[in-house]
């Protein structure tokens, strides 16, 4: 069934193998995987990682033998149990699905029917696959819930997926994958958008559930720290190729290709010693990728030759590595020209941060006194107080639902139902935007979390930019032109962007283009609310890196809002740690993270620290 | 469909007979001097086809005009408005719809009697809220993307974000409406020509009812009427259902 | 649960009642309230003087609006839908024959377009792209731009009087007999209706569907193993149930309406038929019976598709 190729590189027999597998698009027949060869052992986790678009999930459902409509199989094998997934027929996939390898989709919240009771869906999957008696059918099912720490009674199983929050839907959806006890699950995301304390109980749910089945899991994610921490093995894949693969412990300290080592150097680092340095420009999308390497366009190391020819997947031998018989070591492949040459370190010297100030919080040019705000009837925000001193950034950081947002939105006028005050240089504001005076309205700027909706798609970015000045000032689309050249260009966006439309640029330049909308009324006070949350991790850093500079060029003081609590140890001055609409914790940047006080805070800081540091304390890295 | 227009439009002027004269005996089979032959009362029907579709044709698109013009303003302003007052609207608006539109238009019919002004607004308002129910959730769907709440906190007024930030993001539901609306009326008010509620001399509807029982001598009196209602609201329809695909590939 | 569902329904009925509350001084208004002398308008130019005097205190024309309408509006109550104009005759007893006749036709026209529909529009989804869809969405395209009355010359150019000669081009039921006696009147009648009430529910059960057919729990159900048949009967029914229900009721709605041309079409004397000829002739209370039986009729569906819609909906119904 296999090529020779397979046969000396992977290993017959593997639980999983995929060869030399290429999909394309059914219209125009684009690549959107290109030659793709793994395997996967019996027991393994298998961490899949790359960013938005790079086809990963595309390949996770490959191995089910589905692909998306629009896409189809072009070459290769996908071999799962020894079944030739692709060349099954409809009937022998079905029996397939579900028992020998199983899927968690992306978003339980909708693969999980909203007319069926969670019980009928357990119901479904075990009948499905031969399992007649009812009896047996409840056993399993408790079995599984008690697995994944969820009630069993009745009145649980009676319900309706609404009627369950997001983690009990997603650790449901897993439950149900691992029903038949498969050999092998692929799980797509199953983690995004929960969080941190949510997302340690669903990792725990899989840990238990493979390790009682014995299952492979291949794990889709776009969280590398998070994988780094969880899978046996790592794949990385860019444009629709593994450009890298080995053992997570091993990859961590001796990443070879420049993606991969710049991801890792793009995820937060709480103890602030690396610095938080992004991968500049873009992933290609099906359409834009060239010959030669699809990474050498964003490579700080590629060489003309890079651009000629594609390279190759080849093996990587470390000096240090004991011989052969290992076994882990000489899985490490990368598909990257300079692999043996390059020495990819991470960079120890903090980032250009000036010390946290501490103090002058009376002389705040923005407060907010004592708010109470509500959603209908329900009070979202507790008593709390914000202060944001001049030429400071202070991070406002929380997990969705604490209320950050809507201190945000009380804080520019666009939440209005909330007790306290609100004052800016000392007055006093109205609660609605709109009442406010102009020039109040100027100083307060607002960046929006999602660059996908905060552009109107029938404007011109020029005509974007000029906005607030047409507001503000009475200025002109046309005679604003220069100003609005100088805010694109503070933003790294050249005049060539000027007459384009937010649908032709990626998130991160739409974000860069809301932030020189932003920019140009001239604001004091800068809110960006979760400005990076939507962006790739290597784009996030770029951008939190542009944001401190010109945070620190201009003078403006900032509230930056985010979920992320590392990620603020390389933007702020103060930070306020927020939880059910209540302030925990707040003070100097270097002090809370030096010495946090609250349980909760700790626990935000753990979660990530654990990924990054663990392996690296055990191991330092190697010194040039 | 264009062709049809263009009958519409242009056959008055080119009417080889006046269409409403008596020329020749009821139900004559078509000759030279009348292509298509003569109705139940001996009339022309080519001229009565070359003339009776502009009134037809004229009236529904002022009652579309009309209708989907009122409908985007009433639309765009509940969509933007607080949530109470638009579930009043909308309810007000309901209650047109407990009638069948041509029940409706009968029974405002029943004491004024045939007249062109009160059809066309009775058609135009029986759009109304439809109409407003699918502009009003284009325009929410709008009204909540961080543009306008962006427009909103730097201070842009009102008129403006309505006419300058979410209209131009809602011409795709609009131009939408617009067709499948205006082939609404034109069944409206074909079916009513065709139940002699027009007051019309000369309608494409009316020809049909008029015709029908000479149908087994005089077929095209009443099939050349029916081919051109049928023509323009397929037309009518290809067009709008063309466009709703296009916008929805747009959306996605 | 009881509890809960009792309080919708009273709402419901009591949010019911007030359209048709609102309604009545719709139908008033435009029939009764409008300015000018409607004895004179009635009865046209050539009556006298006294027989207009006679209609104005047979309608209580003396008497201001709110009183009519109070009057109007309380024998109404008492059902009591007043004498027509024109005959003389109770309105009730002119009515009450053809009320039945329509109803035949509704209920038949009802029963065969809503399966077919839903078959239809099920497999067309099922087979994007296909055969099945490509003709179902061409007639659909096509029947939809139509108007009932064309569907219904139409039909008698094709099977009665041109092309084929099967059935009678008019369906004048003899009174004396039941409507349901005569099946051969029906026919054509019934064909026009499912032809202009089929494409649009068609359409909208393909469209739930297909959108269904492409959620995520559906792709999911797919990828745990489930087969192609169970996909659409277990998984996509149940989403597609209470949208495709509102959307019968619309149709059954515009099959209320489209009665009145089909009607007059065959010459079937129905509600429809009748709702015309006394338009023509100004017959005011059987002009207000009538659309006040449409209004009702009408607004019942609603509310009953609005709970039904409701039950049908778990996301929905837990949240009663």
């Amino acid at each position: 069934m296999s090529r020779p190729l397979s046969e000396r590189q992977i290993g017959h027999g593997s639980l999983v193998v995929v060869d030399g597998l290429n999909i394309v698009t059914t219209r125009g027949g684009l690549h959107v995987i290109r030659d793709v060869s793994f395997h996967m052992e019996r027991g393994e986790v298998v961490g899949l990682v790359g960013e938005t678009g790079c086809g990963k999930s595309t390949l996770g459902l490959s191995l089910l033998g589905f692909v998306r409509p629009g896409l189809t199989f072009a070459t290769g094998t996908v071999c799962v149990c020894e079944q030739d997934m692709l060349k099954a027929t409809s009937r022998e996939l079905r029996a397939l699905r579900g028992s020998t390898i199983s899927y968690v989709p992306q978003d339980s919240v909708t693969s999980l029917n909203p007319g069926l009771r969670i019980e009928q869906q357990f119901d479904e999957v075990l009948s499905v696959h031969g399992v007649e008696a009812r009896g047996e059918r409840r056993a399993r099912i408790d079995d599984l819930l008690t697995q994944v720490d969820l009630p069993t009674s009745t009145e649980f199983l009676r319900r309706y997926p609404h009627q369950l929050s997001g983690g009990q839907q997603q650790r449901v959806a897993i439950a149900m994958s691992f029903a038949c006890k498969p050999p092998v699950v692929v799980m797509d995301e199953p983690t995004t958008g929960l969080d941190v304390a949510t997302q340690r109980k669903v990792l725990d749910a899989i840990d238990v559930l493979r390790r009682g089945s014995d299952s492979a899991v291949l794990f889709v994610s776009h969280d590398l720290s998070m994988l780094a921490a969880f899978a046996d093995r790592l794949a990385v894949m860019y444009a629709g190729q593994i450009v890298e693969t080995a053992a997570s412990a091993h990859l961590r300290r001796r990443a070879r290709h420049p993606y991969t080592f710049g991801l890792f150097e793009a995820i937060p680092d709480p103890t602030g010693r690396r610095a938080l340095v992004g991968v500049p420009g873009n992933s290609p999308t099906p359409e834009q990728r060239l010959d030669g390497c699809s990474f050498a366009p964003r490579c700080r190391y590629a060489l003309p030759a890079c651009r000629d020819a594609e390279p190759r997947l080849t093996s990587v031998q470390h000096d240090d590595d004991p011989p052969k018989s290992d076994g882990e070591a000489s899985t490490h492949l990368v598909r990257c020209l300079r692999s043996k040459e390059l020495a990819l370190l991470p960079r120890q010297t903090a980032p250009s941060r000036h010390p946290s100030l501490a103090g002058e919080v009376e002389a705040s040019l923005l407060i907010a006194d004592d708010l109470v705000a509500w959603h209908g009837p329900r009070r979202v925000l507790d008593h709390v107080d914000v202060h944001v001193p001049a030429g400071q950034c202070v991070a406002l950081v929380g997990e969705s639902g604490s209320g950050k947002t809507t201190i945000a939105r009380c804080l520019v006028g666009l939440h209005v139902h909330f007790d306290g005050e609100v004052r800016l240089r000392g007055r006093r504001l109205e609660r609605k935007a709109r009442n406010r005076p102009r020039d109040t309205r100027r100083l307060l700027q607002y960046v929006f979390q999602n660059p996908y909706s905060s552009l109107n798609p029938r404007r011109s970015i020029a005509s974007i930019v000029a906005q607030p000045l047409r507001v503000f000032f009475g200025t002109r689309e046309q005679a604003a032109r220069h100003e609005v050249v100088q805010a694109l260009a503070s933003v790294g966006l050249g005049e060539e962007y000027l007459h384009r439309y937010p649908h032709e640029l990626s998130g991160g330049e739409r974000q860069r283009v809301a932030l020189a909308r932003a920019l140009i009324a001239g604001p004091s006070v800068l809110i960006c609310d979760e400005v990076t949350s939507s962006l790739d991790v290597s784009v996030q850093a770029v951008t939190v890196d542009l944001l401190r500079r010109l945070q620190v060029d201009s003078g403006v003081s900032m509230l930056f809002i985010t979920h992320d609590l590392p990620l603020v140890r390389h933007i702020a001055d103060r930070v306020m740690v927020l939880h059910g609409g209540r302030l925990l914790e707040e003070g100097p940047a270097d002090q809370l993270f030096a010495s946090p006080r609250d349980p909760y805070t700790k626990s935000l800081l753990t979660a990530d620290t654990d990924a990054w540091t663990a392996h690296r304390t055990a191991d330092p890295p190697p010194q040039t | 469909m264009l062709p049809v227009a263009v009958i519409a439009f242009v056959g008055p002027f080119v009417s080889p007979h006046d269409p409403t004269d008596l020329l020749s005996s009821p139900y004559a089979s078509p000759t030279r001097a009348y292509p298509l032959g003569t109705d139940t009362l001996g009339r022309d029907v080519l001229s009565q086809l070359l003339c009776g579709g502009l009134d037809l044709l004229l009236e529904a698109m002022i009652a579309t005009l009309l209708g989907v013009g009122l409908a985007v303003i009433l639309g765009m302003l509940l969509g933007t408005s607080s949530s109470r007052a638009s579930g009043f609207a909308l309810r007000v608006n309901d209650t047109l719809l407990a009638l069948p539109q041509i029940v409706l238009a009968l029974l405002v019919l029943t004491r004024i009697g045939p007249s062109v002004a009160a059809l066309v607004l009775v058609v135009a308002a029986f759009h109304v809220p439809q109409t407003t129910r699918v502009i009003r959730a284009a325009t929410l769907g709008v009204a909540q993307e961080d543009f306008v709440q962006s427009a909103e906190v730097i201070g842009m007024s009102r008129g403006r974000i309505l006419f300058f930030e979410i209209l131009p993001n809602i011409t795709a539901p609009v131009f939408v409406e617009l067709g499948i609306r205006l082939a609404i009326s034109t069944v409206t008010l074909a079916s009513l020509g065709y139940l002699g509620f027009t007051g019309a001399q000369t309608d494409w509807g009316r020809m049909v009812y008029e015709n029908q029982g000479g149908l087994t001598i005089q077929p095209w009196a009443v099939l050349a009427p029916a081919a051109a209602i049928a023509v323009f609201l397929i037309g009518m329809n290809l067009i709008s259902d063309g466009l709703a695909r296009a916008s929805g590939a747009r959306g996605t | 649960m009881k509890r809960p569902l009792t309080r919708l329904l009273v709402t419901r009925i009591v949010f019911g009642l007030g359209m048709l509350w609102a309604v009545s001084i719709l139908v008033f208004f435009f029939t009764q309230a409008l300015p000018g002398d409607v004895a004179r308008q009635i009865l046209g130019q050539n009556a006298t003087a006294e027989q207009v005097a006679r209609l104005r205190l047979e309608l209580g024309l003396d008497k201001t609006v709110v009183e009519q309408y109070a009057t109007w509006l309380w024998s109404l109550l008492q059902g009591d839908l007043g004498m027509s104009l024109a005959s003389g005759t109770s309105v009730w007893d002119l009515i009450r024959g053809r009320v039945v006749n329509s109803l035949v036709l509704v209920v038949i026209t009802s029963l065969i377009t809503f399966p077919l529909a839903f078959y239809l529009g099920t497999s067309a989804a099922r087979r994007r792209g296909g055969v099945t869809d490509a003709i179902v969405s061409g007639l659909v395209l096509v029947l939809l731009a139509l108007p009932g009355f064309l569907i219904g010359v139409l039909t008698v150019v094709l099977f009665a009087t041109n092309v084929f000669r099967l059935l009678p081009p008019t369906s004048v039921i003899d009174p004396a007999r039941a409507a349901l006696l005569q099946p051969s009147l029906l026919v054509l009648p019934v064909l026009a209706l499912v032809l202009g009430c089929l494409p649009y529910l068609t359409q909208m059960v393909r469209g739930t569907m297909v959108e269904a057919l492409d959620s995520e729990y559906v792709t999911w159900a797919r990828l745990y193993g489930v087969s192609e048949r169970r996909v659409v009967w277990w998984h996509a029914l149940r989403n597609v149930a209470a949208p495709s229900l509102q959307v019968a009721t619309s149709t059954l709605v515009y099959l209320v309406g489209g009665i009145v041309a089909v009607e007059t079409v065959f010459s079937y004397p129905g509600m429809g038929s009748a709702l015309v000829s006394s338009v023509s002739n100004r017959d005011i209370p059987v002009v207000q019976a009538i659309t006040m039986l449409i209004a009702a009729t009408t607004l019942f569906l609603y509310v009953v598709a609005d709970v039904a819609g409701i039950l049908l909906t778990p996301k929905v119904r837990t949240s009663l």
